[in-house]
Formats: C-alpha cells, sequence, structure tokens
C-alpha cells in the first residue's frame, strides 16, 4: 500500500464522520429523516475500490471502539457495539467492500452511459442496503429474540432514505470519475 | 550537496514535461522560475524522488534516487506550497515529532527533540495547537519546522510563499536567509531569489536561462511581458 | 474531538485497557450462552452497578443511551407479546448487562490506552507487526487530523450554494467535496512520502542524527 492508498482511507473515514454530524435532513414524504453517514460508506466503496473502501468504515467503526463520538447524533462507544443496532454499524464493512466490488468493472469499462449509472446503482444498492441491512437485519434478531421478519420490517422505515442515497452515491460516483479517474483502465 | 541531472526526461500523458536535462548543482541557494507547467516543480521533485526521470538518472550526492530514495529523503526535505495538506498529525508537537518517529525514535525523544526545536524557532506558542486551527502562515512555519527536525542537508521549497499573506510571506523569507542548510526555491515571488546564487528559468520542460538571480529575473520578465 | 471517556479514580479506571476489552469480550460471550434469568438477572445488576458506581451525569448517559433504551423498551415488549414473557425477561436482561458494562468501559477507559494497547498486541506478531502497529497510530492521527477539515469543507460549499442562491442540491456538493478529498490525498500522500514514509524502524531508537 502506498502513501496515496494509506491517506486514502483515513480522509473517507473523516467523510463518514463528517456526514454524521450533519444534521438529518427531514423529507416530507419520509417517515424519518435521512441521516447521511451511510452515504459515506457507499462513497467510500465505490470510489476507493473493495480494499480501501472496506477500510474506511473499518476506521470508524475503531473510532467508535475508542469511544469518539462520531456516528450521527453524538454516539459512540462500546455500548453501540454491545446494543441491538450493532450490525447496522459493522456491516458497514462488508457493505462498502460489496459496493467495491461490483462498482470497479464498471468504472473500468463505462460508467458515463445510462447503463453505467444503472450499475454503480446496483453496486449503492447491493453492497449499500442490501448487505448492510442484512448483517444489521440478523444481529438484531439473534440478539434481540426477535424473528427475522420482525426485525425486517422495523428496518423498512429506513429503507426509501438508503434508496435516495444510493442514488445519489451512484450519481456522484459517475460525475467524479469523469474529472477525476478513480480507476486505470485495464 | 551535490545534485547531478543526467539527461533526465520526464513526460506525463505525451507531454514533454521535463527534456534531456543536464546539469549539476551544488550551490548553496538556487532558485527556479517560470511559468506554470513549465517544469519547475517536476525539477524540484526530482531531488527528492517524489518524481523519477522515465530516462537518464538523478544523483543526490552519488546516490541515484530510482535506487535509494529513503536514504536521499534521509538528507533532503521538501517543503510544499499546499499548507493544510503537509501537516499531518493533528497536534503541532507531534508534527514536527513525526519526521523522527519516521526514522525510529521514540515517541518520547521526538517530542523532546520538537520541543527544542520549536522553542529555538520562536514557535513554542503554537506546540499544543491542533493543525486545523493553526492560519495559512502559521502552518508553513511549523512544516518548516516539521522539515528542521530531521537535520537536512538540502531543502527543497515548492512555491512556499504561495498562498500567504506578506506579514508571514516576510517571516518565512527571514527564515529561509538564517537557514544553515543549502535550499532550492522554485518559485514566483521574485524578491526571494535576491541574494541567491543561481537561478533556472524553464520554459516547457526547457532550460532557458542558468545565472545570477538578477538577469535570470530580468529575462523572465522580459519573457511574460 | 473529544472523547467519551470521563477521568476518575475508579477501579474500573485504573485497571489496563486490553484487559478491560478482553474481559467484556468474555463477558458478551457467557451472557448469550446463558439463559438462566438469576444468572442473567445477577450479571445485570453487576453490570448497572458498575456503571452507576463511575458518577457519570445522568444527562449525559442518557443522550448516549436514549436510543438503545427505547428499542430495550420495545424489544422486550415484541418478545412479551409474540414470544413469551419469560422470552423478554432474557432479552431485556442480556442487553442490558452489555450494554451496561460496555458503556462503564467506554466511560472509564482513555482512547489513547486503547490504541496502545491494540498497538502492543500488534507488535510482537511477525516482522509485520513493528510497521502495522506503526501503519495504525498513523492512520489514526491522520483521520483525526482530517475530520474538522472535512467539515470545513463542507461548511464552505454550504454557504458558497446558498451565496449563489443555488438550490439545495446535493449533488452540487458531494462531487466537489469528494475530488477535493481525493486531490488532498494526492497531497497528503506526497508529503508523507517527502518526510520519510515508510518508516525505517530498524534503527536503534536512542541514536541521534548527525549531520554527514
Amino acid at each position: 500500500m502506498n502513501a496515496r492508498d494509506l491517506v486514502l482511507v483515513p480522509l473517507f473515514a473523516a467523510l463518514i464522520v463528517a456526514l454524521g454530524v450533519m444534521p438529518p435532513i427531514p423529507l416530507g414524504f419520509l417517515p424519518v429523516p435521512i441521516t447521511l453517514q451511510t452515504l459515506g460508506v457507499m462513497l467510500a466503496g465505490s470510489m476507493l475500490g473493495p480494499w480501501r473502501g472496506a477500510l474506511a468504515p473499518a476506521l470508524v467503526v475503531l473510532l467508535v471502539v475508542l469511544g469518539l463520538p462520531v456516528l450521527s447524533g453524538g454516539r459512540g462507544g462500546l455500548g453501540v457495539l454491545a446494543g441491538p443496532t450493532a450490525g447496522f454499524l459493522l456491516g458497514w464493512i462488508p457493505g462498502a467492500f460489496v459496493t467495491g466490488l461490483i462498482a470497479r468493472p464498471i468504472l473500468q469499462r463505462n460508467s458515463q452511459g445510462v447503463g453505467g449509472f444503472f450499475g454503480l446503482l446496483l453496486a449503492a444498492l447491493i453492497g449499500g442496503v442490501a448487505v448492510v441491512y442484512a448483517f444489521g437485519i440478523l444481529w438484531l434478531s439473534l440478539v434481540g429474540g426477535i424473528a427475522l421478519s420482525t426485525a425486517a420490517l422495523g428496518s423498512l422505515a429506513f429503507l426509501p432514505g438508503d434508496l435516495i442515497k444510493a442514488a445519489l452515491s451512484a450519481a456522484a460516483t459517475r460525475a467524479v470519475h469523469r474529472v477525476y479517474p478513480l480507476v486505470e483502465r485495464p | 550537496m551535490r545534485i547531478d541531472f543526467q539527461q533526465v526526461c520526464v513526460t506525463r500523458d505525451g507531454r514533454n514535461l521535463l527534456d534531456s536535462l543536464s546539469l549539476s548543482l551544488e550551490e548553496r541557494r538556487i532558485g527556479i522560475i517560470g511559468a506554470n507547467g513549465s517544469g519547475k516543480t517536476t525539477l524540484a521533485r526530482l531531488c527528492n524522488g517524489l518524481v523519477l526521470p522515465d530516462t537518464g538518472r538523478v544523483l543526490v550526492e552519488g546516490l541515484d534516487t530510482r535506487k535509494e530514495v529513503a536514504e536521499v529523503r534521509r538528507r533532503v526535505g521538501m517543503v510544499f506550497q499546499f499548507p493544510e495538506a503537509q501537516i499531518i498529525q493533528p497536534i503541532v508537537l507531534e508534527d514536527v515529532a513525526f519526521g523522527l518517529q519516521l526514522r525510529g525514535f521514540s515517541g518520547k525523544q521526538a517530542r523532546a527533540e520538537a520541543e527544542e526545536l520549536l522553542r529555538r524557532l520562536d514557535l513554542w506558542e503554537l506546540a499544543e495547537r491542533t493543525a486545523h486551527s493553526l492560519s495559512g502562515g502559521e502552518r508553513q512555519l511549523v512544516a518548516l519546522a516539521a522539515v528542521l527536525i530531521t537535520k537536512p542537508e538540502l531543502i527543497l521549497f515548492d512555491e512556499p510563499t504561495n498562498q500567504l499573506d506578506l506579514r508571514h510571506r516576510n517571516r518565512l523569507r527571514a527564515r529561509l536567509r538564517a537557514l544553515p542548510a543549502q535550499v532550492i526555491v522554485v518559485t514566483h515571488d521574485l524578491e526571494l531569489l535576491d541574494d541567491f546564487d543561481r537561478v533556472l528559468l524553464l520554459d516547457e520542460g526547457q532550460l532557458v536561462f542558468d545565472g545570477p538571480p538578477a538577469q535570470a529575473v530580468a529575462r523572465y520578465v522580459a519573457a511574460c511581458a | 474531538m473529544l472523547s467519551l471517556y470521563q477521568p476518575g479514580q475508579s477501579l474500573l479506571h485504573r485497571l489496563p485497557a486490553g484487559g478491560k476489552l478482553l474481559a467484556l469480550s468474555l463477558f458478551g460471550v457467557l451472557i448469550f450462552l446463558t439463559r438462566e434469568p438469576l444468572v442473567l438477572a445477577a450479571a445485570a445488576l453487576g453490570a448497572v452497578l458498575l456503571l452507576w458506581h463511575l458518577r457519570l451525569p445522568p444527562a449525559l448517559l442518557l443522550r448516549q443511551l436514549a436510543v438503545t433504551l427505547l428499542l430495550l423498551a420495545f424489544l422486550v415488549i415484541a418478545n412479551g407479546l409474540l414470544v413469551s414473557w419469560n422470552e423478554a425477561l432474557i432479552v431485556g436482561l442480556r442487553l442490558l448487562a452489555l450494554v451496561a458494562a460496555a458503556t462503564a468501559v467506554t466511560y472509564a477507559t482513555r482512547p489513547s490506552e486503547i490504541i496502545a494497547a491494540l498497538q502492543a498486541a500488534l507488535r510482537p506478531l511477525g516482522p509485520g507487526g513493528e510497521k502495522a502497529a506503526f501503519t495504525l497510530g498513523l492512520v489514526l492521527a491522520l483521520v483525526l487530523r482530517f475530520i474538522p477539515e472535512v467539515l470545513f469543507r463542507i461548511r464552505e460549499l454550504r454557504e458558497a450554494m446558498a451565496a449563489r442562491g443555488a438550490p439545495a442540491a446535493p449533488l452540487r456538493l458531494i462531487v466537489p467535496l469528494a475530488i477535493r478529498l481525493l486531490r488532498s490525498a494526492d497531497e497528503v500522500g506526497l508529503a508523507l512520502e517527502a518526510r520519510g514514509f515508510p518508516p525505517d524502524l530498524t534503527r536503534p531508537s536512542k541514536e541521534r542524527i548527525e549531520v554527514r
């Protein structure tokens, strides 16, 4: 890992933290206000690729372990990891990895057309939403003693916000790649 | 310290950043001037191996930058023009100490040396400040301290006064004059070069003039008219 | 960035960080291995007492735990109604024990101690261990260095957008922000390399640098 790679991880981790400081955005038609942190996770995955992308949220998890209030609402500490929603946090790591895995070949070929956008959208949805929710719901069910279906139902309220974030991530990644190539063409 | 350029070419995206450059730098105060894109930053970065020549080689006291870059960087320090990106640690004292930690010093020792240096440079009041809270000029002075801590023989400055206000420009200029190390400065700030020994003028990757500062500057100013 | 750590003199404060983390992990595993309500009640009581003896300001605790406690209450009720009240008790006690214990450890342990413990654990792990420990420290320093910078950049971009009277377009914030971050990485990477990264950790640390 060269110096630049080493720096990209903490920079995007800082982005994830900074997005958590931004207050949640209420959108009239949504049941809950949108928090922006998972957008940072999707961006890290899409723009940095699977490995560096996964290390960025991993670093955020480390900050949580250290007791820094880096999560939305100024939360942090081991109490979060001991709680029922820990899966949604830890899921960021495999989520960003999967986003990066799917996004990378798209960025290498052609991300600019409509196909490219939908490919990047898929990357953000599968990684940043599906994988994260899978971990979150699984953990919630195991630790909270409720059925998977109940846990899934409870998480539904956040889904529309996350879908919007995935679209933003795809659009942003595409726009950035045009100006600053995120991968080398093979 | 002597730096030899032996037929050095650097190309990026099909463009010649530097074209077959051969020269030796040994003087105590050397300036590099030229328009943007003339290759001056590339020339400076060849001196510490941040840029490697595509053909030819660069020897720093006989060390090939392609082969012994770690040793080269032990002896050559660099101050960049982007103040906020070159301070790496969150607290000033830690950042100044960092260079020693990269050399294997223990944290305790490194901090002790950093304290001594900051006091000597009259910057001790900044020691506990966060990097983010510093002004551009303060950052540049801290960046210089962070470079000086490893006692390099040569210090490269890449447009050091670009982002500074007048007061900090003057302060940096004074610091520069007082430096015992050899200095190579890439700059648009032509007053900086008044008492320099040698100034190189670059244009589109070619060395167009090489000599005393007054003449180099005059030539540059004429070309820009 | 200020951590959640609250200085104090309690026993928990004085225990070594590595030990506390290991003990907590063990506690977590054991909590999930047992279903005995009495055992779980004792564990929960112990954990709550541990948290209580730190004498933390209630407002602070509430802010951190509000969401978790609400969710806990919801889970207890859901279990009670959907499964059984016995199950609800088990779930409630388990989570209470874990969250209380974990929260207590966080408030009684300095972040620097935890990092030092992690680095100490990495060092003996083969030749790369020393370097891994150093890299961990560096990466942590970098993220702490750049959080305020990124926040500042976001504010700057928002102000610029507001000044132009532009409608709130999130992309017009995210795209320049991301590009700035990517370019910063180039610059910081160069600065790191110029300073001598990667580090030479083989030199004896007492050696003084001599000018040749």
